[in-house]
């Protein structure tokens, strides 16, 4: 008996061995080959058609592929040429662009002031999600094959900026046309790289393109690799499988800090954290609860725990990363943490022992996270806050609806006023006002800025309703972020930007 | 009497068994305690002394991300999961017994019963407390809500086997020649002949409740903050998983002691009440 | 035996329908309209619009339950609300993944459950049997996002042994396949202990030990084989848990399997993968069900189905 339990035993054990060895195959953690670059998302890429996604993530991504007319520069405000050569205004509604010669879409059609109109109206279609973005658009003409002209249905201020975004790419037509619904698998572009292959939810693949128009891609081949849990992310970098960990937690620029052969790089951010009232709602229709809440978040410590020390908190509309934002008027906050002065204005609002109320998150740790954090500092001044942690789809319904009290807001942090400044406006109720805070001076000044070419005028009107919205404080921003990345040190040449991710001067070293 | 005793004999010579439940009671007495034995409030946030490493003067067990008292939130943390077991398997039986007795008593009920169950079986288990859940919205009532819906088939098939297996009793048989209700038979003669095989699944099912709302917990479809849920603890704390691996550690042993503790008990159970049960689960 | 088969498979059909009905009702209780995910977050309600026409989702909900059976009846899945990529493909990529953890999970699984069970149930009552099933408990106990978090810090992060993040290759089976073991491990190991035991007291069992056979040829041949049966159900039952229950281990993982892609789904409101993704689930659950059974009939000849 005890002979054949060890001859059982002997079994398990070898069995055991064999199944672990047969799985273990070509040796773990292969030293990547240094031509190259492997860089980790945190979230989940399906489609890449700028058409139909919405994603900063595929926008990022694309940067590589897809090219626009203009671009920023990595300050995210600066506009630089990129399809287009140059470019005037012939009116306050009518632009012309010159278009760069001799470019070539990746499938070796050319690239021409039809591929413009075709690409452009595609994303202000019916069909298309960024409708809305266009909704200024009157049409797109082409003038020769290298010239076209924009109109738009008012006098646009922001258009360059619009423009910039990383949702208007110029895309092929034959392309789009050949691919049909499949487009947004391998869409087909002018950049330095053309997508190679594309696993939805797992990798992006794409190579370099060498008959790209300007200066040719460093490495040839880019891997985009969707690792959602982080500290898989951290081992993958530490073990070299990782060249780039795009948006990192504090946790792993902690992580690093004692490892010398990885860095942090960090660039202004187009993310935000604020947080909005909803002011159609009692007690927030009242200015003092608004303020007084403000007052009784203790900002300054959150950025120094929970956000690793990254970011500055500021008063919306204007994170400073946006064209507009003046350090002199702005720099200090309006409402700093003074929770006696939260009661008190509680008080003097009719709250003397505070108020229940709720504050709509999307159930990520990151939004509980802050969700916790606020809910602990308004208990100090006798706000109960309870949670609702929801999916995106529900908070996003909800919020547009009106039935929260308040929520939370990722964007914008760079870029044009106009990109941020709907949200106060009154057309936008139900749309992008969830705040349902409105003013008619501000909508005034809203819509003259929106429309004023002369960049002094421009800014004075911005600011102007800045001020208003500053004081009736409809919401509150805990932070503009950095974008924070880890590298490993191997890796030469990337730079961040706030809306692209470019990889064109990136190498891999030694 | 006797035999009571005698059960209970065989059920604390049972080291396995007996070691369950002393550690349940010990739950339990925390659970109820948990206010007078916490050394903080669970809520209670510090963010500059946030993860503090075990040992921390005044944090035995270190803080949270946010400078909560690890070992106070455990302590809570004990009344909800087992709360959360008890409830899911309160859920699972109330809806689980009556249909299964249903079908094994009056055949004509028995097809349409017995489908549903398939049917519902046949839905990947989490999946459908996700779909559950975000029906109703997260939160740990919806949870244990939907946790208890997926245990139910369980408790229909055992009542129903159980009841099949008396129904042509002779004992049955005579209650109903003498003309006695059909509820009174169902009730006085037929389910507590089930009562052991329940009990024993019954236990099994907390321990496999707690582990699968921690689960919920743990993506966010659980408890919601700042409710010191194990698995929500473990979520949150999973982040900071390299820099501060006791935020992670302490939540884990609980639910494994705790979920290990129902185990060893429902295996005791079964063996004592009932040997010829030993091939089930 | 055929026609046990045939009512079985009918059987089958009906359960599938009925995960049709209730998927699709399911899913349209969820608030959150799938519109609103595609469109963004941002969208005009004229965008909104948009994307239900093109989606179909304007239509009444009867109008919409018959054209997706209509669809199915023709094999039709779709293709994802999300990014226009057909069911087919997206089920086509996750399958496979999902299948292959639950096969080298369960290989494990059976592979050390089983000796450990047997060991338990020959030594029955002694220290080795109490320890076997004690630590068979313990794999029941543990929590698996636990385990495979503290997998992936010790073999990825502390030693560097393993790789971290998928990428298809068998070695990175590794990890998820032990942290998903260890739960069907522990089922595998009592219920062959407990089988084992049931098959030892047997007469046929004494009959062939009086008669002299080797020790080792009684366990093996006779005991085990016969113990072994209802171990078959536990590993049937376990794959269908396995291919629909690894959300954390995916999601921990990184690996695209049937688990993530679902409560993504649910997520994204993306009613076509998620419609597509369950029936699959319940008909592989099924039919693996199915098999179990016959198999048990031909191991054993004892059992004739009517």
């Amino acid at each position: 008996m005890t002979q054949s339990m060890r001859w059982w035993t002997v079994v398990a054990c070898a069995v055991t061995v064999a199944v672990a060895a047969g799985a273990a195959g070509p040796p773990a953690a292969g030293a990547p080959a240094r031509d190259v670059l492997r860089l980790s998302v945190r979230t989940t890429v399906v489609g890449l058609d700028p058409k139909f996604e919405t994603a900063s993530t595929v926008g990022f991504i694309n940067s590589n592929v897809l090219e626009s007319l203009v671009t920023t520069d990595f300050d995210g405000k600066t506009i630089l040429p990129q399809l287009a050569t140059e470019w005037r205004a012939e009116t306050g509604s009518s632009w012309v662009f010159r278009l760069r010669p001799n470019v070539r879409f990746h499938d070796g059609t050319p690239f021409n002031a039809q591929a413009v109109k075709f690409s452009l109206e595609r994303m202000a279609d019916a069909e298309s999600v960024h409708r809305g973005d266009f909704a200024w658009l009157q049409s797109v003409e082409v003038v020769d094959p290298l010239t076209v002209r924009i109109r738009s249905k008012f006098p646009y201020a922001p258009m360059l900026s619009a423009l910039a975004f990383y949702q208007p790419y110029i895309v092929s037509p034959t392309a789009v046309q050949q691919m049909g619904t499949q487009f947004g698998q391998k869409p087909v572009g002018t950049g330095p790289f053309k997508y190679e292959s594309h696993v939805p939810r797992q990798r992006t693949i794409m190579v370099r393109n060498d008959d790209y128009w300007g200066p040719k891609a460093k490495v040839s081949r880019a891997e985009w690799i969707i690792v959602v849990e982080e500290n898989a992310r951290l081992a993958a970098l530490l073990s070299g499988e990782l060249d780039i960990l795009t948006i990192i937690e504090p946790s792993i620029m902690q992580a690093l800090a004692t490892r010398p052969q990885f860095a942090v790089l960090r660039g202004p951010d187009d993310l935000v954290d604020r947080v909005g009232f909803n002011a159609r709602k009692r007690p927030f229709d009242d200015v003092r609860v608004r303020r007084a809440l403000i007052h009784g978040v203790n900002r300054m410590q959150m950025i120094a725990t929970i956000f690793g020390g990254v970011g500055v908190a500021y008063d919306p509309p204007l994170a400073p990363g946006i064209w507009g934002y003046d350090p002199q008027t702005m720099g200090r906050l309006s409402y700093p943490y003074d929770p006696n002065k939260a009661r008190a204005l509680l008080a003097e609002a009719g709250f003397p022992n505070g108020f229940r109320t709720t504050f709509t998150i999307i159930n990520r740790p990151d939004h509980r996270q802050i969700g916790e954090v606020i809910q602990a500092d308004l208990k100090q001044i006798g706000v109960e806050v309870a949670l609702r942690a929801l999916d995106f789809a529900t908070v996003s319904q909800s919020t547009r609806q009106g039935e929260h009290d308040m929520y939370i807001i990722g964007t914008y942090g760079v870029g044009d006023p106009d990109r941020v400044l709907p949200e106060f406006e009154s057309a936008n109720f139900n749309v992008r006002n969830r705040n349902f805070w409105a003013d008619p001076e501000v909508d005034r000044l809203i819509l003259a800025q929106r429309q004023e070419l002369d960049t002094q005028k421009r800014l004075a009107l911005v600011r102007q309703a800045a001020a208003k919205i500053r004081e009736a404080a409809p919401e509150f921003a805990l932070r503009w972020r950095r974008a924070v990345l880890a590298i490993n040190k191997d890796v030469v040449g990337y730079r961040v930007h706030p809306q692209k991710w470019y990889v064109r001067d990136t190498s891999v070293g030694r | 009497m006797n035999r009571r005793g005698g059960l209970w004999r065989r059920f604390l010579r049972h080291r396995s068994a007996a070691a369950g439940l002393v550690v349940i009671a010990a739950l339990a007495v925390v659970a109820a305690l948990a206010p007078w034995l916490a050394p903080h409030p669970p809520d209670v946030q510090n963010l500059p002394g946030r993860l503090a490493p075990p040992g921390t003067p005044g944090h035995p067990l270190g803080t949270d991300e946010l400078g909560r008292d690890i070992l106070s939130r455990l302590l809570y943390g004990a009344r909800i999961s087992l709360v959360i077991g008890i409830i899911v398997v309160a859920v699972a039986v109330g809806v689980g017994v009556p249909a299964g007795a249903l079908a094994g008593y009056n055949p004509r009920y028995d097809g349409v019963i017995m489908r549903a169950v398939d049917l519902m079986l046949s839905f990947p288990g989490i999946l459908l407390a996700l779909v559950i859940i975000a029906v109703l919205g997260p939160g740990l009532g919806n949870t244990m809500l939907a946790v208890g819906i997926f245990s139910v088939p369980v408790f229909v098939r055992i009542t129903r086997a159980s009841i099949l297996s008396v129904r042509e009793l002779e004992y049955v048989q005579a209650a109903r020649a003498a003309g006695a209700r059909d509820g009174r038979i169902l009730f006085r003669h037929m389910l507590p002949n089930c009562l052991a095989p329940l009990l024993v699944q019954a236990t099994f099912r907390v321990a496999t409740s707690i582990l699968t709302a921690a689960s919920l917990s743990f993506i966010g479809l659980g408890a919601q903050p700042p409710t010191p849920e194990w698995g929500a603890m473990l979520a949150t704390g999973r982040v900071n998983l390299y820099i501060a691996p006791h935020v992670t550690l302490y939540p884990g042993l609980a639910i494994f002691i705790t979920v290990l503790a129902f185990n060893l008990l429902g295996d005791g159970l079964r063996d004592v009440l009932d040997p010829r049960l030993r091939a089930a689960h | 035996m055929l026609q046990y088969v045939l009512r079985r498979v009918a059987h089958l059909a009906l359960v599938a329908a009925g995960v049709v009905v209730v998927t699709f009702s399911m899913l349209h209780l969820i608030p959150g309209d799938p519109a609103h995910v595609i469109a963004g977050d941002f969208a005009t309600q004229e965008s909104i619009e948009g994307v239900r026409r093109r989606l179909g989702l304007d239509q009444p909900l009867p109008v919409q339950f018959a054209r997706y059976v209509g669809r199915l009846a023709r094999g039709d899945l779709g293709a994802s609300f999300r990014s226009n990529v057909p069911v087919t493909r997206e089920l086509g990529l996750s399958y496979p993944i999902s299948a292959q953890l639950a096969v080298y999970s369960l290989a494990l699984a059976t592979a050390v459950g089983v000796p450990l069970g047997v060991v338990a149930a020959v030594r029955r009552g002694t220290f080795a049997d109490l320890a076997t099933m004690v630590v068979a408990m313990a794999g029941l106990s543990i929590p698996s996002f636990w385990l495979g978090l503290n997998l992936i810090l010790l073999f990825s992060v502390r030693l560097g042994w393993l790789r971290s993040i998928w990428g298809g290759a068998p070695a990175d089976y590794i990890l998820p396949s032990v942290t998903l073991a260890m739960f069907s491990l522990a089922l595998i190991a009592r219920q062959t202990r407990s089988s084992m035991l049931e098959v030892l007291t047997q007469d046929y069992i004494r009959t062939a030990r009086a008669k002299g056979l080797a020790v080792r040829a009684v366990y093996y041949r006779h005991a085990l084989l016969n113990a072994l049966i209802p171990v078959l159900t536990v590993i049937g039952l376990n794959f269908g848990y396995i291919l629909g229950g690894t959300v954390i281990t995916e999601s921990i993982f990184s690996m695209r399997g049937m688990g993530t892609l679902l409560v993504a789904s649910i997520l994204d409101r993306d009613y076509p993968i998620v419609q597509a993704g369950i029936l699959v689930l319940a008909l592989n659950f099924a039919v693996i069900n199915l098999l179990t059974d016959l198999l048990y009939a031909l191991i054993d000849p004892r059992i004739r189905y009517e």
